[in-house]
């Protein structure tokens, strides 16, 4: 099966993040980037997919500068095929601008199926696989934990809140992927110098117009410092009290 | 065949032997050394990888506990690949530069000791032997089985009777009469991996015939564990890195083909000392990791931990402790960097360099761990954390790989043979001083002549001018102090351990602040206004300054000292069984 991933190049969730001096970003001095998180699930389904189908090819695509070659290459180093790099300045924050660039990639190109993570961790936008599921006028089944394709039909569940939910769909088809489908293996070294070999082709991206800009990136408001209302059984009827007028939670 | 070559003192140039002559030989140490991108990138995923899984499966604290590895640990070192880090690619491994090799190494060290001590027996010293000096045939032969991990290698050296005297060994190759095979018979003790090896690399003497006399000549040879006539002791109980298993390893008659003769015979000595070399790069960046990772718990800790109504780490005798290491592993870092690089330029002998850093790495390491412990108060003490496991584990690097004495008198006795040259009829007697510690002949005579114009840094960057010409003040006073002690002691400067150490320890502060200039220069050089850049600045001086004090204090005792009084305290105690007068209340 020819499965193509869109990945996004992210920095480590476990950052410690600060706004540029832009205030219309984070600062990325000293961030370390990598696979976006669910990106990353997303490669390991399609490199399950095709392991069991007996073959295939994985694609990844990734949009954005010249730094987005390393993702690229480290899912060529867990297992991808071959990596088409979009290259754009930068990455702009309208999901539909990004969708088109991707769409213009992949249609026509026989793909059975195109895997996204469900959202990206530094957005949480979760616009550019179902964009692009639309512009590409194929089925899309959102935040899937389990994945099943085969001879032309796929399966795949949903989880929701407190139940699940199975839906089966037609190839081609997009699906944006949710944890849980699988751990993403971690590349071996043989891997690894694979990947060096493998082929990366970089094109400039047809990006649409991106009518969506950031204006401000602020911090959440420092929270006030605690209180120390008083010490054991004789602090309760205070704590009580200030609990049921400030805090208005009682 | 591969002659031994990389410590090749006859063509390869030494920067710390150069010390010794009072030479700063720069063009060795700068510029500082870089990772290309494509390393960074590789590293970036070799370690992210290792992280990710090890955090899954590697429990240093259970493997300490129950002196074995988890299930799935060893298997899944050879499915990421590392068993083959350093195995050339066209061998099976992944042919990683000393620099990314070494990195790693620090990273699995920091992680679990045990683990760190199975992977470098492994591939630092195992196979070495085989990728630095195998044929092609044994290279194909053996190489790509221990690149997957299928065959698991051990370095067999020490023997009962002999440990740091390798020579002293008594295991024997005999040849056959049809000369197919050698029959290797002896007693290896204290190996690393043992239990789980595929593959040795063992030593021993084979009897050959020169100038019509019999003689015994140390070679190397490649044994298949599973040949008839091996067998393996008893796992032995240690303080620490419990889960590495280490035996006894016994040869009785065992056939060993002639293509498994790893060299020529009589080469094996310098064989052993070859791959030891390049080894000892991994203990250090092993110690540097480790002593990073350990003090940030504790850092961690002083920060929460609250008495007297305020964090521990507000306390100053706390903050010193914190400060000290930060300013010696940065030089730590720079200087095992640094000698990786000079492992990795070819052309360089390093021989000397490494050693200096698996000294100052294993005992910094060492006070590390204790001093994290420290902070940590009772809590350190306990099994519930990770400190006393860290300092159990962290005392083996003092004492393998060539125990720090040994590495004290090779730094002090291969730095005096050029100067000893230099004050001619000295000449062979230092060639080999490992070799013939104990029976060296040779004269020293003659009157030293001035021949070494003022040494001095030239590539420094001018905001380290006063540190550079504080280091090149050392290098001057060690050049000239060294030519007294061989002026005074001729060739009895063999015997004078108390100067060797001394002299070992000043050139090795020299070495590690010189690393420093080396790797802060190229950071004031490339990012002059970056906050990481300031900070290494403040690292740098306070490492030098207190190099320069221990260093000065180290050259002074080569000519002021009050040795004698030591010798007869020491020759006192050793003579009468008792270490000192009777205590007032016996
Ligand atoms: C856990 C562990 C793992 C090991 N793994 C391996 C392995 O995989 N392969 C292998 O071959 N060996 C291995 N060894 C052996 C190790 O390398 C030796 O223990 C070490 O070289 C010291 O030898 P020894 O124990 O015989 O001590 P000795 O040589 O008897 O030394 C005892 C003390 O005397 C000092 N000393 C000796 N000679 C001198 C001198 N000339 N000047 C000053 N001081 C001197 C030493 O520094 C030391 O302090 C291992 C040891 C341990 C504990």
């Amino acid at each position: 099966m020819k499965i193509a991933v869109c990945i996004k190049r992210t920095p480590d969730s476990e950052s410690r993040f600060k706004v540029a001096s832009s205030a219309t970003g984070i600062d990325e001095t000293g961030l370390k980037f990598d696979v976006d998180d669910f990106a990353g699930y997303a490669v390991e389904a399609a490199l399950q997919a095709n392991e069991k189908g007996g073959g295939g090819e994985t694609v990844v695509i990734a949009l954005g500068p010249d730094n987005v070659q390393e993702v690229l290459r480290k899912a060529m180093s867990m297992g991808a095929d071959r990596a088409i790099h979009l290259k754009a300045d930068s990455l702009p924050s309208d999901g539909l601008a990004v969708a088109k660039a991707l769409s213009a990639e992949l249609k026509d190109q026989g793909f059975d199926l195109i895997l996204f993570g469900k959202q990206a961790f530094d957005t949480s936008a979760g616009v550019v696989g179902t964009a692009t599921a639309e512009l590409l006028g194929l089925p899309c089944v959102t935040a899937v934990s389990k994945l099943d394709v085969s001879a032309g039909q796929g399966t795949a569940r949903r989880d929701l809140e407190g139940a699940g939910e199975m839906v089966s769909f037609p190839l081609p088809a997009v699906v944006t992927i949710d944890e849980g489908v699988a751990r993403p293996r971690y590349p071996s070294l043989k891997g690894i110098m694979a990947a060096k070999k493998k082929p990366l082709e970089s094109k400039p991206a047809q990006l649409g117009d991106a009518r969506v800009t950031v204006q401000k990136m602020e911090l959440p408001p420092e929270r006030a410092a605690g209180r120390i209302i008083g010490e054991g059984a004789a602090a309760v009827p205070e704590l009580i009290r200030l609990l049921q007028t400030e805090a208005k939670v009682l | 065949m591969n002659e031994p070559h990389l410590a090749n003192p006859e063509t390869n140039p030494s920067f710390t032997k150069g010390l010794f002559c009072g030479e700063i030989r720069e063009e060795l140490v700068f510029p500082y050394p870089v990772l290309s991108a494509e390393e960074r990138e590789s590293l970036g995923l070799i370690l992210g990888s290792f992280r990710s899984w090890a955090a899954d499966t590697v429990d240093a604290a259970k493997h300490d506990h129950d002196g074995q590895f988890g299930p799935g640990v060893r298997e899944g070192m050879a499915e990421l690949g590392l068993m083959g880090l350093n195995i050339p690619e066209e061998y099976g491994g992944f042919g990683a530069s000393a620099k990314v090799f070494n990195r790693v190494f620090g990273e699995i060290g920091a992680t679990d000791g045990a683990l760190a001590v199975y992977f470098g027996a492994h591939q630092s010293i195992g196979c070495k032997g085989i990728t630095l000096f195998g044929t092609e045939a044994q290279k194909q032969k053996y190489l790509p089985r221990c690149a997957s991990g299928e065959l698991v290698a051990a370095f067999c050296l020490t023997e009962p009777g002999s440990g740091s005297d390798a020579q002293a060994m008594k295991a024997t190759a005999t040849p056959s009469a049809d000369g197919t095979h050698y029959l290797l018979s002896g007693t290896k003790i204290w190996i690393s991996n043992a239990g789980f090896a595929g593959l040795f690399t063992v030593f021993a003497k084979v009897p050959v015939e020169e100038n019509g006399k019999k003689k015994n000549r140390v070679t190397a040879f490649i044994v298949d564990a599973k040949a008839p006539g091996v067998s393996l002791g008893k796992l032995e109980d240690k303080l620490g890195i419990k889960a590495s298993d280490t035996r006894g390893v016994f040869f009785d008659n065992v056939k060993v083909p002639v293509e498994d003769r790893l060299g020529d015979v009589g080469h094996g000595f310098r064989i052993a000392l070859e791959i030891l070399n390049s080894g000892r790069l991994g203990l250090s960046a092993a110690s540097a990791r480790g002593t990073r990772r350990l003090m940030e718990e504790a850092l961690r800790y002083a920060k929460q931990r609250e008495q007297f109504g305020r964090p521990i780490g507000s306390f100053e005798m706390i903050q010193r402790k914190f400060a000290t290491f930060a300013y010696e592993t940065y030089a730590l870092d720079s200087a095992w960097m640094l000698t990786a690089d000079m492992v990795d330029r070819g052309g360089v002998d390093f021989s000397l360099e490494t050693a200096a850093c698996k000294i100052h790495g294993s005992e910094l390491a060492f006070k590390a761990a204790s001093e994290a412990m420290q902070v940590a108060g009772g809590i350190g003490y306990s099994k519930e954390f990770p400190y006393e496991r860290g300092l159990r584990d962290a005392r083996i690097n003092l004492i393998f790989e060539g125990t720090n004495e040994i590495l004290r008198a090779l730094v002090a006795l291969m730095g005096l043979q050029q100067p000893g040259e230099r004050l001619r009829a000295m000449g062979k007697a230092f060639r080999n001083p490992l070799h013939s510690l104990g029976v060296i002949g040779g004269f020293l005579a003659g009157k030293a002549k001035k021949t070494v114009s003022t040494p001095e840094f030239k590539l420094v960057h001018p905001e380290f001018a006063g540190e550079a010409a504080q280091v090149a003040e050392l290098v001057k006073d060690l050049g000239a102090a060294v030519e007294r002690v061989l002026m005074k002691h001729g060739k009895d400067v063999i015997d004078k351990q108390f100067l060797q150490e001394r002299m070992a320890n000043a050139s090795i502060d020299i070495y590690l602040s010189t690393a420093v200039l080396s790797r802060v220069t190229a950071a004031l050089e490339h990012a002059p206004d970056s906050a990481n850049t300031a900070w290494e600045v403040e690292c740098a001086r306070s490492f030098i300054s207190t190099a320069y004090r221990r260093a000065r204090r180290n050259i002074r005792g080569l000519t002021r000292h009050r040795d004698e009084r030591l010798k007869w305290l020491a020759e006192r105690a050793l003579d009468s069984g008792e270490l000192l007068p009777a205590s007032p209340t016996d």
